[in-house]
């Protein structure tokens, strides 16, 4: 079944003056974005190549780039 | 993770070395006429801010990078589309900001919603959405990325063969592999090869420091698309040395098509790379490659 699962890509990211655990896990066209395991937000790639959050908890602009510079990197 | 990327400590002790050859790849370019070679190299992405004032004007806004992009590289590899299929809209104003330059091609990636969500399965609707939005581009569409999933098995050799067998013929395709199977199992490689062979579909060369194995020098068409992640150090240029002797020595055996994508992680890097890699292709090959013109310069 491991390889049925949605392809995750997981980090290390500094966050609200701690070091959490960051996931962004893929659907159709849209990442969800963990944190601690916990669900937060959703980031979507637009057309002006910009990552842009569509739902959750608002999240600095700066925490969706970098999150979306991850998933771009592991996807390269 | 992120695929074929190393701690920066363990970098220097990696062997860059091209493997040889394998044997499909003289097969393949001896049933090839040599001459006429089509070089094209880019990067993977048009909206990089730390290129202006290196190579945009300053103040070039974002709305503008196509318009300078496309002055400076003849290709880009459109990684955009893997994330989500663009309107027809969008992709049309991408044509065309890019009709000024004759030669300019785009490579657009499959959507993830394929290969990564569906992989490759119940995906007949998306993949003609896909091609109907790509076809948009016309004079400017060049071949496309499918790039499988890390997970994507030689198990699943039965759902590629079907996916791949169903395309739509006329635009050429490049296949990834990415799990280490395809490439650790030679029944698995050979059949895999032998199958992008047969239907006349490229093989993605992915020259990555933490992936050796993924530079498998099978040419499946007398053509190469190569993915090169740079280190960004001294140790790109020797590697991209190494790629000019080789792309020399298929040329002469009948190679016709190189697609060279530069993927640094430091996006400022990228046009300097660019420039010494047209520089030595320039120099070995005879041809008359464009540069990215810098400001400074």
């Amino acid at each position: 079944m491991e390889d049925e699962q949605r392809p995750v890509t997981g980090f290390g990211l500094a966050y609200g003056g701690e070091l959490i655990y960051c996931e962004a896990v893929m659907n159709e066209d849209n990442f969800d974005v963990l944190f601690d395991r916990k669900w937060v937000a959703s980031i979507a790639h637009n057309d002006d190549w910009d990552w842009m959050q569509s739902s959750g908890v608002i999240l600095p602009d700066e925490i969706v780039a970098e999150i979306g510079l991850r998933i771009e990197s592991n996807y390269q | 993770m992120h695929f074929g990327r190393l701690p920066e400590e363990e970098i220097p002790l990696i062997d860059y070395t091209l493997a040889p050859d394998a044997p499909l790849t003289a097969s393949v370019l001896s049933a090839s006429k040599p001459g006429n070679l089509q070089v094209s190299i880019g990067g993977t992405k048009w909206g990089s801010k730390e290129w202006v004032g290196q190579i945009y004007p300053f103040k070039t806004k974002d709305a503008d990078f196509l318009d300078e992009y496309v002055k400076h590289f003849n290709a880009i590899e459109l990684n955009a589309t893997f994330y989500n299929v663009p309107t027809q809209e969008t992709v049309g104003k991408w044509k065309d900001k890019a009709d000024t330059s004759s030669g300019f091609k785009f490579c657009p990636k499959f959507p993830q919603s394929i290969t990564h969500i569906r992989r490759l399965k119940n995906a007949e609707a998306i993949t003609t959405s896909f091609y109907e939005v790509i076809g948009t581009l016309d004079d400017k569409l060049g071949p496309l990325l499918l790039q499988l999933s890390d997970n994507f098995r030689p198990k699943s050799y039965p759902e590629l063969e079907a996916y791949l067998t169903h395309l739509p013929k006329g635009i050429p395709v490049f296949v990834e592999l990415r799990h280490k199977e395809w490439f650790a199992n030679t029944d698995a490689r050979e059949n895999v090869f032998s199958l992008l062979h047969e239907l006349n579909i490229g093989s993605v060369i992915t020259d990555a420091a933490g992936r050796r194995d993924c530079v498998h020098m099978a040419l499946t068409t007398p053509n190469t698309f190569i993915r090169f992640v740079g280190n960004g150090d001294n140790s790109d240029k020797k590697r991209l040395d190494d790629w000019v002797t080789r792309i020399e020595k298929w040329s002469k055996e009948g190679l016709q098509n190189v697609w060279f994508f530069i993927h640094q992680q430091n996006d400022k890097q990228t046009p300097e790379t660019v420039y010494y890699l047209c520089e030595q292709l320039n120099r070995k090959l005879g041809l008359n490659l464009p540069y990215p013109h810098f400001l400074n310069r």
